[in-house]
């Protein structure tokens, strides 16, 4: 598991912007970001559809808190938090401990909550952040803006990792859902990338007071009638 | 029609994607088909996102029986919809018991309005959704997951068992069929746009 290695450097990269230490990692990224995913997509919907076939006794609609788990630990990003095959070298931990997202086929694991998190608990990720500097609604819609489209240029992994998602328009949910990390982690962590004009944070809807005024709503149902 | 605030290098960049994002919200008990229903409009495979209860919520949510426990996961599906080249509709799927309530305030905020799904084998689950929704005045309308396509029961006395007024709509559906699915999200934003032009002055 890499998640040490990584979080390590969210310190490390504010002491010393300019450090090249790390530069090795940015292999990955500097990897042509969609094949990547294509290639991450692919991997995945084979291990989910191989694992659906074990469970179809099993009605997908009544998933219990294993199969939430489940998919938890095999989403299509499971790689981009590290357990990747393309930079074992930097691997800090022995492959005798195998971290619980790299093996979606093992039978259900006991419901852990405290332990998600693997190696590192998640607001390591944002210096025990929990507050992110501007509100975030789950479905507001994140892009990546031109600055945040130079990746190699990007040092911290987590920002990184988000402005490669957000080349297409994402919400913030489907950040953290792709990300693995909970909804607070990603707040604060897009707030971040954010304020470093990385990435544009269009506000969710329009509003009046604290309801969606009419005419959106208007759209949205016509919307709907269409498709 | 206003558009939301755009960070200021807005003018720099050339994404062109969705701008605006709207949301409706899934909730019923466990095993009421929420996952199934936003499946079933979504044009992505359900995504699943997690939020832990952090310390603040500690307080409002009932811990005794499980006293070293210091955090809780809650996972919620969620779904995408694009109904214009700017507009996105996510539709959220939330677990509808009350120690989960402090997820709830951040759904239920800017949202158009939510769906009750409910099995009318186990009616009581709904409740404390409904509460909520009542409490929070969010545009609510309930809808009864018919698995095997039969309505066990009258409208009106699901409409009496769970004590909610004429005006909220209760319809029904199966989950797992899109049109229905769609449906389903329809009557919610109709009830919500006729809710709140009543609500409206003059």
């Amino acid at each position: 598991m890499e998640a040490g290695l990584e979080s390590t450097n969210v310190g490390d990269e504010r002491a010393s912007e300019d450090a090249s230490g790390d530069e090795p990692r940015n292999t990955s990224a500097e990897e042509d970001w969609t094949s990547f995913r294509a290639r991450v997509d692919r991997e995945w919907r084979q291990r989910r559809a191989r694992n659906s076939r074990e469970e179809d006794a099993s009605d997908p609609a009544h998933g219990g808190p294993d199969d939430y788990r489940d998919r938890l630990l095999s989403g299509p990003a499971a790689e981009l938090f590290g357990d990747s095959s393309c930079d074992s070298e930097f691997t800090a931990f022995p492959p005798a401990s195998p971290g619980p997202m790299s093996h979606p086929s093992l039978p259900p694991v006991p419901p852990v909550p405290a332990e998600t998190s693997g190696l590192v608990r998640p607001y390591f990720r944002t210096g025990g952040r929990t507050r992110p500097s501007q509100d975030l609604a789950v479905e507001a819609l994140v892009s990546t803006s031109e600055r945040g489209r130079a990746l190699g240029r990007v040092r911290v992994p987590e920002h990184r990792s988000i402005c490669s998602l957000c080349l297409d328009t994402r919400s913030v949910a489907e950040v953290a859902a792709y990300l693995r990390l909970p909804l607070g982690v990603v707040r604060v962590l897009i707030g971040d990338v954010a304020s470093l004009g990385l990435v544009l944070v269009h506000s969710a809807t329009s509003v009046v007071g604290d309801r969606p005024s009419i005419e959106f709503m208007e759209r949205v149902l016509s919307g709907l009638r269409r498709i | 029609m206003g558009f939301g605030e755009f960070d200021s290098d807005a003018n720099t960049s050339a994404a062109s994607g969705p701008t605006q994002s709207a949301k409706i919200v899934v909730a019923g008990g466990f095993g009421a088909g929420k996952t199934t229903l936003v499946g079933a409009v979504s044009e992505i495979d359900p995504l699943t996102t997690e939020a832990q209860m952090t310390e603040a919520s500690l307080s409002v949510d009932d811990i005794s029986a499980t006293p070293d426990k210091v955090t809780t996961t809650v996972a919620m599906d969620f779904g995408r919809i694009s109904l214009d080249s700017d507009l996105v509709l996510y539709v959220f799927g939330t677990p509808g018991q009350h120690r989960f309530w402090f997820m709830w305030d951040d759904l239920a905020l800017g949202a158009i309005g939510a769906v009750v799904l409910v099995d009318t084998r186990r009616l009581a689950d709904a409740f404390p959704s409904i509460d909520f929704f009542e409490n929070r005045g969010l545009p609510y309308i309930v809808a009864i997951n018919c698995f095997d396509r039969l309505l066990h029961h009258q409208i009106d006395d699901v409409r009496d068992a769970l004590t909610i007024s004429d005006e909220v709509p209760i319809i029904a559906c199966d989950a797992r069929e899109r049109e229905s699915a769609k449906q389903v999200l329809i009557s919610v934003v109709e009830h919500a746009i006729s809710r709140d032009t009543a609500l409206q002055p003059g």
